[in-house]
């Protein structure tokens, strides 16, 4: 069951992951140059739109495609992109990452039937037709019918995510959050999920809280913080480094092992990463794009003019509350040290809520 | 069948797999090239999703949590699992069995 969550979630984030340097540029453009922006000029900010509803979501659905069926998969994932893209109003990320990859494999399989058979000499024909006019049918078909499905469902999720807000239920969102993160799923979490909901608010208000949720530093410094303060030996040791990494580089997978490794340290998490989204929901906090990876370098540049203090207060705020609360943990219930280090204390089943 | 075990001198190509192939299976990567050439191996070591191991990867190092994909996909391959991402002891272990030509053995 973990497995295929995180091989479905591998995928869809092996589709975004590649193409971040693109949404990093698309932020920077949004946050410069829209009305509300650092230095804003309308014919720059036109780039702004286009980008967001054709170029990202063209080259997921390329890079979909090409996994199954390489550069031919790629084009075709693209072609039938632009045509759900063209088709909806919003940015088609799901779209992308579903008919991307689908279409590929519908051209693996035309070619798989129609190569072997080709005359000498009327391949690059073959290959060529083929795949354009397989191209053409599927795109007609993802416009007239995929789109307006499509769109129908980004706007029930859009209308879930923004009840989730209203509703002042962030918060909760963090509990699975938290535990899904350290069984490997955060890239899932953050570019399958979080990424195409925080995009599609990004573009209608300029800024979206989804894009924090996940991948926000500040419940993990503030966990890892408590073991260089409570914790023993090489737990202790090795917290200063693993801060750097975490925090700095932003590769939060070097804290996982911290709450595998000792599961209770969950709650810390838990306490860091609920005030943390309280902090964002009442400040009305959001970034302009995804921060990718989840560094506090990474964050900067894409907290929107006047957020500052929702942004960096919560995180500051989750630091603290996790700190605290791991280290109450850690006293009340220190790591049991073992000969062998830690491999005997570290397997997967005994993180809470994970069968 | 995941190889359970390879000799070490049979060890030519160590893949770090990670979910991304972006993030900790680079850093861990930086990290067993530096051990590996103070103990002067000579083994090409490379880094890649979880999902897209090449082949010919003799040995993969993988996190725990990602073993079982990783056992999935590296069908041919040694696949070694580590806890913590920074001197973890199967890390050591693996550059200590590699350089004292022992067994490298599946973990």
């Amino acid at each position: 069951m973990k497995e295929s969550i995180q091989r479905v979630g591998g995928a869809m984030s092996g589709m975004v992951i590649p193409n971040i340097g693109a949404f990093i540029a698309w932020g920077l453009i949004t946050a410069l140059f829209i009305p509300t922006g650092w230095a804003p000029n309308e014919g720059l900010s036109e780039m702004v739109g286009p980008m967001i509803v054709y170029l990202l979501p063209i080259l997921i659905g390329y890079t979909g495609g090409k996994m199954v069926h390489g550069h031919r998969g790629g084009v075709i994932g693209a072609v039938v992109t632009t045509a759900i893209a063209v088709g909806a109003s919003d940015p088609q990320f799901f779209g992308a990452m579903v008919f991307g990859p689908a279409s590929a494999w519908a051209a693996k399989k035309v070619d798989a039937a129609l190569q072997p058979s080709a005359p000498e000499g009327f391949e690059m024909l073959i290959d060529n037709f083929s795949l354009g006019i397989l191209a053409t049918v599927l795109a007609i078909v993802a416009k007239q019918v995929i789109s307006p499905i499509m769109q129908g469902i980004l706007d029930a999720l859009g209308a879930l995510s923004e009840g989730i807000v209203d509703a002042g239920l962030l918060p909760l969102v963090d509990l699975p959050i938290e535990v899904a993160k350290v069984l490997f799923l955060n890239n899932a979490i953050n570019h399958g999920l979080f990424g195409p909901l925080g995009v599609a608010e990004a573009a209608e208000t300029g800024q979206s809280v989804w894009f924090m949720l996940e991948s926000s530093p500040g419940p993990g410094l503030g966990m890892l913080i408590a073991y260089w303060i409570a914790g023993k030996g090489m737990w202790k040791q090795s917290a200063p480094g693993t801060i750097i990494i975490h925090f700095f580089g932003g590769i939060h997978e070097v804290y996982f092992p911290y709450i595998l490794g000792h599961p209770i340290m969950i709650l810390a998490m838990w306490a860091g990463g609920m005030s943390q989204a309280l902090w964002f929901q009442i400040t009305d906090a959001g970034l302009v794009a995804a921060a990718s990876p989840g560094s506090i370098l990474a964050y900067l540049p894409l907290i929107p003019r006047g957020g500052a203090v929702g942004v960096l207060g919560g995180m500051a705020i989750g630091a603290i509350v996790s700190a605290v609360v791991g280290t109450i943990v850690l006293r009340a219930r220190p790591v049991k040290e073992t000969d062998a280090g830690v491999e005997d204390t570290i397997t997967m089943d005994n993180v809470p809520g994970v069968g | 069948m995941t190889q359970s075990s390879i000799p070490a001198d049979e060890v030519k190509k160590i893949v770090l797999a990670c979910e991304a192939g972006m993030g900790s299976s680079l850093m861990v990567k930086n990290t067993l090239i530096k051990k590996a050439k103070k103990a002067g191996l000579d083994i090409l070591i490379d880094h890649s999703p979880v999902n897209l191991i090449p082949k010919d990867a003799d040995v993969v190092v993988a996190h725990a949590g990602l073993s079982a994909r990783a056992r999935e996909v590296a069908v041919n391959s040694v696949v070694v699992s580590f806890n913590m991402f920074m001197n973890d002891p199967a890390i050591n272990k693996l550059i200590n069995d590699l350089s004292e030509g022992n067994e490298i053995k599946s973990s």
